[in-house]
């Protein structure tokens, strides 16, 4: 018992000084409210299911994906062995009138992200998502057209009886699409290529993972989970492993640092352990909380995220989702003991549809600084008229960077410095019109300033997730 | 009213954190030792100390005066940093080559260590003083001029300490692979004080290159070079810019009067007399109004001998190297007894 609870001593951290004692009372609560675990019918399901951003279909599972409600208007409806479904868009992302901000790599651009999935023998799902896209009209006629393809085979099948209750194996590879571990304290929405594989029996779920390129050029990310009660219960366990690579091998094809063996990590493998939770709690609300530890340097270096959401819906009119996280990261917890940075792709604008608040943004300052989080964040829908809807989110992220042994200072994007507290407000509102009465096609204006950072070529991994300006948007989507 | 309880309940949880950002400011001194070294053509005739300059145009002066221990190999103390108010006034050596985009940033400063003979006595370094050693002289691209002077030493600018003396500023400039570099350099500790090389510069086309320096001196002692004390004063006084040329050389014959003077010397241009071989020419005088004092054996005969004799010449941190060269001859036959070269 003294070792488990010597997991939770933040005492000798300052910043978390309450924490713990905080952690435990608000895990207790939810316990004892708990009233269902959240299913879903998606492998590996990683929609945030309290945000009421648009979050596309994925790349697996397009059946089931097609039979939500959400769903029910797509133009192309589900056939028996071929599921098809394609997002359109259509836009501009530009500056403000007068500001000096430039507009961004998606200033006039297309965008067809189309979806098939051929179910066989029904156990076998070939899936293909076509991304066909071209983010600049400014470029020459068709020379910016780009095209991502990601290809999986999903083989789902029960192999045997067991205790009256069926044995389902899960195999997925191998484009993953978006990937999330537990709730997102390690990886969150990631969208990944490599392979998953998965036994489920009742409502116990074993589930292995491995992502072939994460954050940084050479990492390979192996990640094990024990679900209980229908994955109201995780326990988890990753390894995030690094190769090395050769001293004249300093740049990879993506133009991005990759360390030599004189700059190489301290550890090439970093574990972590610990356990996610995530349910709902009387009607609307939601919780979901998760901790790991790594062991580094003979020291544990923890991490923690505890979320409340509050998501409803007011005289079929107003919905509205109110949510709220919590994250820490110690330093050191990151896999790298450097400041390299991470970098991800593919930078669409989908990747608008999420909060700024990610694992990903973490990881570089994890290397020098203890963080704490604070996110608050808000989404509403107003329909004005059966086609006029005004809507907003608003994310508010406090930033807390403390200084630890080395006393480091570094300056990271923006001028920001840390140590420091950084304060952060991202805002999405606008005006969207539907094309056709009850269904989703629709043509949306709007400010932001969260904007997806591309290079040129989208697929090339960026280390910025988002351009901040604010911006002015305009966008058709239709939904077929 | 949910929604409000909720964000009251979210606040009072944001309240109990007691959020609390801990910082602490950089490391302001260092452990420096130095290897003690031989002095050039110089006898200590009072007590060998050290000391630290730090100099600029407008400002100089001196701190941690000690006495460096005798009969050991190396000496070490703690260097700290000057206040800001005298940091303020110090010129930012050039040394460093630290390119920032705004020249006014440029705050690196160069702690002169000096080995003195304290010849009054006074305990403190001064014009009275004899310069021992310095912490290694910059001559950029004239290295060939004075590499006579000091054999011992080259430029190891990388082995000796930088104090970046605006450390925030610095950082500002610096994208995350150089503050990683930066890290890596000081064995990631957030200090203003760097063994190494740290340079930025701007190509052409308007990209950082970042050079790095791997010539880390990690195992903790470092050199120093010592040299003419006119030279070493130089350097201190110019602040590590000295430009040096090639000077004149002009040469003499002596040879010995068993010759026949006239025969010997008949059609020689240069200044050519007869001496008498047998007394020793006084070569203590010669090395001690030179700056540098040479004696070279002829490989064709044993009977010829060179003494060179260089003069430095410094004027407004340019210097020129003028040589005389003073040609002995006598009989192989019948070498004279202090006679330096051997009759093989």
């Amino acid at each position: 018992m003294d070792k488990l609870f010597s997991l939770f001593n933040f005492k000798k951290n300052k910043v978390l000084k309450h924490h713990w004692s905080v952690s435990f009372w608000v895990l207790l609560l939810c316990v004892f409210f708990y009233q269902k675990a959240l299913c879903t019918d998606i492998y590996l399901d990683p929609t945030d299911s309290w945000s009421l951003m648009y979050q596309g279909p994925y790349n697996r599972n397009l059946h089931e994906q097609l039979k939500k409600p959400e769903n029910e208007n797509r133009l192309i409806t589900d056939f028996e062995k071929l599921a098809v479904a394609a997002d359109v868009f259509v836009g501009s992302q530009q500056p403000l009138p007068k500001s000096e901000h430039r507009q961004t790599r998606f200033h006039g651009f297309y965008i067809l992200d189309a979806y098939t999935s051929l179910r066989l023998f029904d156990s076998i799902d070939i899936n293909l998502n076509i991304t066909l896209f071209n983010p600049s009209a400014s470029d020459g006629y068709k020379f910016s057209n780009q095209i991502l393809t990601g290809l999986n085979v999903h083989l789902h099948k029960e192999i045997l009886e067991l205790a009256s209750y069926p044995l389902i194996f899960n195999l997925l590879l191998m484009d993953l699409d978006s990937i999330t571990i537990g709730n997102g304290l390690l990886i969150e929405q990631i969208p990944l290529e490599g392979l998953a594989a998965s036994i489920d029996w009742k409502n116990i779920s074993l589930t292995g993972l491995f992502a072939g390129r994460v954050f940084w050029p050479n990492d390979d990310f192996f990640s094990f989970s024990l679900g209980l009660f229908q994955g109201h219960i995780n326990f988890l366990a990753s390894l995030w492993k690094f190769s090395e690579v050769d001293e004249d091998d300093d740049w990879d094809f993506t133009g991005y640092f990759i360390p030599s063996k004189e700059t190489d990590f301290n550890s090439a493998y970093s574990v972590y352990v610990g356990f996610s939770t995530k349910f709902n709690l009387l009607g609307p609300f939601g919780f979901a909380a998760e901790y790991l530890f790594k062991p580094v340097d003979n020291s544990l270096a923890r991490a923690f995220m505890l979320r409340a959401d509050y998501k409803d819906r007011f005289f079929s009119k107003i919905k509205v989702h109110m949510g709220y996280q919590l994250r820490y990261y110690q330093h050191k917890f990151g896999p790298v003991s450097q400041l390299l940075e991470p970098t991800t792709s593919p930078a669409l604008p989908k990747r608008e549809n999420m909060y700024f608040t990610n694992s990903f943004e973490y990881m570089l300052a994890s290397v020098f600084f203890d963080q704490l989080s604070h996110t608050f964040m808000t989404e509403f829908r107003l329909d004005l008229t059966s086609k006029f809807q005004i809507f907003y989110e608003l994310e508010y992220l406090i930033r807390l960077l403390s200084a630890t042994q080395n006393f480091a200072v570094v300056y990271f994007d923006n001028n920001k410095r840390a140590p420091g507290v950084w304060h952060d407000i991202f805002y999405h509102a606008g005006l969207s019109y539907r094309l056709i009465k009850n269904a989703p096609h629709r043509v949306s204006l709007f400010i932001s300033n969260k904007w997806v950072y591309s290079d040129s070529l989208s697929v090339k991994p960026m280390p910025l997730r988002y351009a901040t300006d604010p911006l002015w948007g305009f966008e058709l989507e239709l939904f077929l | 009213m949910k929604f409000i309880k909720l964000y009251l309940v979210a606040l009072n949880f944001l309240l109990l954190t007691k959020c609390r950002v801990e910082e602490y400011g950089p490391a302001d001194s260092i452990k420096v030792s130095y290897f003690i070294p031989n002095p050039h053509n110089y006898v200590i005739e009072n007590q060998l100390r050290y000391t630290v300059l730090w100099s600029g145009p407008e400002v100089e002066y001196f701190t941690h005066d000690g006495v460096v221990p005798t009969g050991e190999e190396s000496f070490s103390f703690e260097l700290l940093m000057p206040s800001e108010k005298n940091l303020e006034k110090i010129y930012s050596d050039d040394y460093f080559k630290f390119s920032y985009r705004d020249e006014n940033h440029r705050k690196v400063v160069r702690p002169r260590i000096i080995l003195y003979d304290d010849l009054n006595g006074n305990k403190q370094f001064d014009d009275s003083d004899y310069v021992v050693a310095i912490d290694g002289l910059y001559w950029g691209d004239n290295h060939y001029f004075v590499k006579d002077f000091l054999p011992d030493s080259s430029d190891k600018d990388t082995r000796h300490v930088s104090a970046l003396v605006d450390l925030e500023n610095f950082f500002k400039e610096l994208s995350i692979e150089e503050t990683n570099k930066f890290y890596e350099l000081t064995n990631q500790k957030y200090t203003g004080f760097l063994k190494g090389r740290f340079e930025r510069t701007y190509s052409e086309d308007g990209y950082i290159n970042v050079v790095y320096s791997n010539e880390i001196d990690n195992s903790g002692i470092l050199p120093l070079y010592s040299g003419t004390e006119k030279l070493l004063r130089t350097d201190l006084k110019c602040f590590r810019k000295i430009s040096f040329s090639s000077g004149t050389y002009n040469s003499k014959i002596l040879v010995d009067n068993r010759y026949d003077e006239d025969f010997f010397c008949a059609g020689i241009m240069r200044s050519c007399t007869g001496i008498d071989m047998t007394q020793e020419p006084d070569f203590n005088e010669m090395k001690n109004k030179a700056d540098l004092f040479t004696i070279k054996c002829a490989m064709a005969s044993s009977a010829i001998m060179e003494a060179h004799q260089s003069f430095l010449e410094c004027k407004d941190c340019s210097c020129s190297l003028n040589t005389l060269i003073t040609t002995y001859y006598t009989h192989e036959d019948s070498l004279p007894a202090w006679w330096p070269c051997p009759n093989d």
